[in-house]
């Protein structure tokens, strides 16, 4: 009975054994993935900030009517928030990447559902940039308009306006 | 190298047939009568002068009157609205003078008087003074000098002419006409690389660029229009976008200059008028307050926060309390304009929203001047002049570093 006890804990040593050492390759694979990413994400996120820069992208966007996005921006820059954006996706990227390694079923699909929503998602992104963008456009014509004319509620209307764009 | 194409087709086969002329007279304005015939004005203006130059008056008004005189071959007169400063077909006064200038230059006439105050005012003496420094004295721009009213021509005592001064070293009262004159080198903008018709914010600056020789011509009282407070963003966004737009074209030419020069004044020195008209001063400064409310958000992309934060200050003080002081007037012209080259908002928004703030001054120089002598007025305006020359390191050192110098 004893001999029987050893044999099955043998057996089930053996069995988490291979089955670990199964793994092992896709966490290899996991980790190999995570820091490829890291080093694109830190290559591509420079590339971005560097180019932005050069096309003084933080003064341009105050000029297209997001003077708020610099408040809210690490160090004040638009541009930073723009190149970690890309680095984060790069990094989540690779992370999926490598996490597909280990269970194909499972991360095949939920990378396969990602991907899926990722054009209504950038479609929905681009009608709400080009959306803000005018909104702004118009409700800044509209304000500089009605104090222009003396209207004292200029404020109000152009808010009004604002709030009107879909 | 011609705007003619804009114009009817008979204006251009009028043009093209006449073939050359010496002097081009255009009338852009209205205020015509019987008592003030634009074309009688001209033929009387040409008995003063030494020789009888080949003439084409070129007219908006498309109707002749019933006694207008008859032409000949060396007065000729061409008819066409589209010339006119208010047809809604031109859109913009710049067009207007743009067609004369290419008339002129397809006629290759040796000198282009434009005349586009109100004709009730003009005299022959107006069109002479003009015309004949060009023609017979080898002049290649001659502005005017009107008298001096002390609540009128504001746009150009409190921005162009001192702005111009500053920039250009030349004391030119009148730099953009309205009726000025010009010689064929000046309008084929011999001192440019591009042989285009030059602007007309481009004349006084191109012509001191090149090195030509600029007069200025007392010509008397002007009838100015009344002045459109609807429409008056309208008017600020026409003039001053030219003007600062030259100035970005310029940029290189007028960080070298320091100063100002006289130039030659020909027919004496220009009266002031006592005025005792009255200026809506509180509505003025209601405006400027307004603004202050409500337009921080986008004088913030502009102006430098010392400035706004003196615009607070203003805002505070009630009308009869209300001074802008110069220096801080002439800053804020030097930072739209350096607004305006950043592109830091629409340039169109950038042109009206300064508006509330040139009401401001306007508020402030009217409330200053009330009661004052027209000896003072001349002095105050040359204040301001100076107050333009001394900010100019400040322009100089924002245009160049408009990142790194935010006073």
């Amino acid at each position: 009975m004893w001999d029987q006890a050893k044999q099955a804990l043998d057996q089930s040593m053996m069995r988490l054994l291979s089955q670990s050492a199964g793994l092992l390759p896709g966490f290899l694979a996991l980790i190999i993935a995570v820091v490829t990413s890291i080093a694109v994400a830190w290559i591509l996120s420079g590339l971005v900030r560097w180019t932005l820069r050069a096309i003084h992208f933080d003064q341009r966007l105050s000029a297209w009517g997001w003077p708020s996005l610099s408040e809210w921006s690490p160090s004040n820059s638009p541009a930073l928030l723009v190149s970690r954006f890309v680095a984060s996706v790069v990094l989540m990227m690779g992370f999926l990447i490598g996490v597909s390694a280990l269970d194909v079923t499972l991360t095949y699909d939920m990378v396969h559902n990602m991907v899926e929503y990722m054009p209504n998602l950038m479609g929905a992104a681009l009608v709400l940039l080009i959306g803000t963008i005018l909104a702004r456009f118009l409700s800044r014509s509209v304000l500089i308009g009605a104090v222009n004319i003396n209207l004292q509620y200029a404020r109000l209307i152009s808010v009004g306006v604002k709030c009107m764009m879909p | 190298m011609t705007d003619l194409d804009s114009n009817p087709p008979r204006t251009q086969e009028q043009i093209a047939e006449i073939g050359s002329a010496d002097l081009v007279v255009g009338i852009l304005a209205g205020g015509e009568s019987k008592e003030t015939n634009a074309v009688a004005l001209v033929r009387d203006s040409l008995a003063a002068l030494t020789e009888r130059p080949k003439t084409v008056v070129i007219h908006n008004n498309g109707n002749g009157s019933s006694d207008e005189l008859q032409p000949d071959d060396s007065f000729v007169v061409v008819r066409d609205r589209s010339f006119g400063m208010a047809a809604p077909s031109v859109g913009s006064v710049g067009a207007a003078y743009q067609s004369l200038f290419a008339a002129a230059a397809k006629l290759g006439a040796r000198a282009c008087c434009a005349v586009a105050s109100n004709l009730e005012t003009v005299t022959p003496r107006w069109i002479t003074q003009l015309a004949q420094p060009v023609l017979e004295s080898n002049f290649d721009l001659v502005t005017p000098c009107y008298a001096r009213h002390k609540f009128e021509g504001l746009i150009n005592s409190g921005i162009i002419s001192p702005l111009n001064q500053a920039l250009y070293g030349r004391q030119i009262q009148n730099p953009m006409g309205p009726d000025l004159a010009c010689s064929k080198r000046l309008l084929n903008g011999s001192g440019t690389d591009s042989h285009s018709i030059l602007p007309l914010a481009r004349l006084a600056p191109e012509a001191i660029r090149a090195g030509f020789q600029i007069a200025q011509t007392q010509v008397g009282a002007r009838l100015y229009p009344p002045t459109d407070w609807v429409n008056l963003s309208s008017v600020l966004a026409q003039i001053l976008g030219p003007v600062f737009l030259n100035m970005e074209l310029n940029a290189a030419f007028w960080q070298k200059i320091r100063g100002s020069q006289q130039i030659a004044t020909l027919g004496g020195t220009a009266p002031v008028f006592d005025e005792t008209a009255a200026i809506e001063v509180q509505r003025m400064v209601e405006s400027f307050h307004l603004g202050a409310r409500s337009l921080q958000e986008i004088w913030g992309l502009v102006l430098p926060p010392a400035t706004l934060l003196e615009i607070q200050k203003l805002s505070r003080l009630s009308a009869d309390q209300f001074r802008m002081p110069d220096q801080l007037w002439v800053r804020i012209v030097y930072d739209f304009a350096l607004g305006h080259r950043l592109r830091s908002i629409s340039r169109d928004h950038l042109l009206r929203a300064l508006t509330p703030l040139y009401l401001g001054w306007v508020a402030s120089y009217a409330l200053e001047m009330e009661l004052v002598s027209a000896v003072a007025v001349e002095e105050r305006l040359r204040r301001l002049s100076r107050e333009y020359e001394a900010a100019k390191p400040y322009l100089v050192s924002r245009w160049r570093w408009p990142d790194r110098f935010s006073p």
